[in-house]
C-alpha cells in the first residue's frame, strides 16, 4: 500500500504543490520546555535515521528506501508564544500548508506556548507515516522526553515484494471487477473541482464531544447498530447529513460512493513507519440516506461481503503492481480504477487513538487531535478519533471544492444528528 | 475436522481471534467481552467470515442477537447451536 499511496502523494505535490501530510496537535496542561523536546527530537532523529530517506530505485526498477548513512540530520523544531488557542490552533492550520524543506524532510515540530499551556503541533510526510505511525512516533519521543529507551532503528524492513506477480495480477482483477460493481448503476454525488492549481489549501473544523456526549454516542451506536459497530454507526450519520449537503447546497441527488481507510496492523503490532493502510468502499444508496436503520443494514451487509472476497488485501496486493512501473506511469495506471468511480467523502474512524500515553514528557495531555490533509480525491474527509474516552470529530475539505461556511455547517449538522441520535 | 463438538468450535474461535488480532492465543479467554480483547467492527466481521468458512454456515444469515457476542464463549454456543441445527 506504501505505493499507492506514494503515487497519491505524487498526483498532490504535482497539482496543489505539497503532498499528503498528517498533523497531530497534543494540547498540554503546563508549559513544555523547548529544550527538552529540542534535545529529545535530536535523541529520536539519531536512533531512527529512517526518518531522513528517501525513494530511489535500483538498476532493475525496484524501488526502496534510501536511508542515509552518515550526514547531520535534525528534525526541524519552530518555537512560537501567542495570545490564544485560537492563534495556536491558526499556526498549526499554517504549518501544514508549508512545503517540506527537501526529499529527505518527513516530520517536522513547532512547539506553541499560550500562556501557562503548551501546544505541540507534528506535520507527517503520509509517504513514511499513517496515522496509527504517527501516533506511535510521537509516543517514543514521549518516552525520549521521560528518559525512557528506545531501540535502535525500527523493524520496518520489508521483503520488496517484487515475486509472485501472477497473484498480484489476479489481485487487480478482483479490484478492477469491484470497482467496475462500485461505479455501476446511477451517478454518484461527487465534488466538480473548480481548479488544481498549486497552493490550493484546506479548511478544517474540529469538534470535541464531552465525555458524557461520547458514553451517550457509544449507547446509541450499540443500540442502532449492534455491539461493535460504531463505525458504521458513525458513517451512517455522516452520509445523512452529507446526502442532506449534497440535496440542498449543490441541488443534486444520487447515491453516495465513500472511501473508508483501515489500518491492517494487528493490535500488538507496533510498526511506526511506512502505511499499513487498505480502504473499503460503501455504495450509499439515495433512497436510504435519510434512513439511519437501513443505511446501517446495508453498510453491515456490504463489509462483510468485502471481508468475504478479500477485497481489503486484494487492494493492497494490487497496488503493488505499480512497483514494477516509475512513478508517474504508475500514477497514470493507478487512477484507472480510481479516476473512473467517483466518491463522495472520504471518511475515517480511529477509535483507539495509537497515543495512549497520558502524558507528555512530564505535561498532562488535555486533548490529541488528527488533522488530516486531504488526498486529491474527493477534497472532503470526515474523520473521527478517540482519546481519553471523547470522541473528536474533524472536518477537512479543499478550499476549491467547499466554502469555509459550508465546512463549519457540515461539522454543526454532523454533531447536531450525534447528540440528538437518542 | 467438522466441527461438530462445542469444544472444537471454541478452540477453533480461540485460533481465529488469535490471529486476526494479533495477540497470543493463552490471552484469548471464553469469559472475557470482545470489546476488552480488542475487536472492532470490521475484525469481528473478519472472524465470522473466517468460522463460516471453516464451519460451512452462513452465520451472517441467522438471528444473532447482541448476547451472543458478548464472550467468546457465548459465541461459540451460538455458533454450536447454528452447527446443529442444520
Amino acid at each position: 500500500m506504501d505505493w499507492l499511496l506514494y503515487s497519491l502523494d505524487y498526483q498532490s505535490r504535482k497539482a496543489l504543490g505539497i503532498g499528503t501530510a498528517i498533523q497531530i496537535a497534543l494540547e498540554l496542561d503546563s508549559v513544555l520546555d523547548a529544550a527538552d523536546l529540542e534535545e529529545a527530537l535530536k535523541h529520536v532523529a539519531r536512533m531512527y535515521p529512517v526518518l531522513f530517506g528517501t525513494v530511489k530505485r535500483d538498476l532493475n526498477a525496484a524501488p526502496y528506501w534510501d536511508i542515509p548513512k552518515q550526514g547531520d540530520w535534525a528534525i526541524a523544531l519552530d518555537v512560537s508564544r501567542v495570545d490564544s488557542r485560537d492563534d495556536a490552533m491558526a499556526l498549526l492550520y499554517e504549518d501544514a500548508h508549508i512545503p517540506w524543506k527537501h526529499a529527505r524532510e518527513h516530520v517536522k515540530f513547532h512547539l506553541i506556548h499560550t500562556g501557562e499551556t503548551s501546544t505541540v503541533g507534528a506535520v507527517f510526510d503520509h509517504c513514511l507515516f499513517d496515522d496509527r505511525g504517527a501516533g506511535l512516533f510521537l509516543d517514543a519521543v514521549h518516552r525520549c522526553l521521560s528518559g525512557q529507551d528506545i531501540p535502535y532503528g525500527s523493524s520496518f524492513a520489508a521483503p520488496p515484494q517484487l515475486s509472485e506477480w501472477g497473484d498480484k495480477f489476479r489481485a487487480g482483477q478482483k479490484i478492477n471487477r469491484f470497482f467496475r460493481q462500485l461505479k455501476a448503476g446511477d451517478p454518484v454525488l461527487s465534488f466538480a473541482r473548480k481548479a488544481q492549481t498549486k497552493g490550493t489549501r484546506n479548511f478544517f473544523r474540529l469538534h470535541t464531544f464531552s465525555h458524557q456526549e461520547t458514553m451517550a454516542i457509544q449507547r446509541d451506536a450499540e443500540h442502532a447498530a449492534g455491539y461493535l459497530m460504531m463505525n458504521p454507526y458513525l458513517l451512517a450519520h455522516t452520509a445523512r447529513v452529507m446526502n442532506t449537503f449534497y440535496g440542498s447546497e449543490r441541488n443534486s441527488t444520487g447515491d453516495m460512493v465513500v472511501p473508508v481507510s483501515i489500518d491492517l496492523r494487528k493490535d500488538g503490532e507496533n510498526e511506526i513507519f511506512f502505511n499499513h493502510l487498505s480502504f473499503m468502499f460503501y455504495r450509499i444508496k439515495s433512497a436510504d440516506a435519510a434512513d439511519l436503520k437501513n443505511m446501517i443494514s446495508d453498510m453491515k451487509q456490504q463489509m462483510y461481503n468485502q471481508v468475504k472476497q478479500g477485497t481489503l488485501m486484494a487492494l493492497v496486493k494490487a497496488s503493488l503492481l505499480m512497483r514494477i512501473a516509475p512513478v508517474w506511469l504508475s500514477n497514470a495506471v493507478m487512477q484507472l480504477p480510481f479516476a473512473e468511480t467517483p466518491t463522495s467523502f472520504s471518511f475515517a474512524a480511529l477509535m483507539k487513538s495509537s497515543y495512549t500515553a497520558s502524558e507528555f514528557g512530564s505535561n498532562l495531555v488535555a486533548n490529541i487531535h488528527h488533522l488530516p490533509r486531504i488526498p486529491l480525491k474527493p477534497g472532503l474527509g470526515i474523520f473521527f478519533t478517540q482519546y481519553k474516552e471523547k470522541l473528536t470529530l474533524v472536518v477537512s475539505a479543499l478550499e476549491d471544492v467547499v466554502s469555509g461556511e459550508e465546512v463549519m455547517n457540515i461539522s454543526s449538522d454532523l454533531v447536531k444528528s450525534l447528540r440528538n441520535a437518542s | 475436522m467438522d466441527f461438530t463438538k462445542r469444544e472444537e468450535i471454541a478452540e477453533l474461535l480461540a485460533d481465529e481471534v488469535s490471529i486476526i488480532l494479533g495477540i497470543p492465543k493463552e490471552k484469548v479467554k471464553g469469559d472475557v467481552p470482545l470489546n476488552d480483547l480488542g475487536f472492532d467492527s470490521l475484525s469481528f466481521v473478519e472472524v465470522l467470515v473466517a468460522i463460516e468458512n471453516k464451519c460451512s454456515i452462513l452465520l451472517m444469515e441467522t438471528e444473532l442477537n447482541k448476547n451472543d457476542f458478548r464472550t467468546i464463549d457465548a459465541l461459540a454456543d451460538r455458533i454450536y447451536a447454528v452447527k446443529n441445527s442444520k
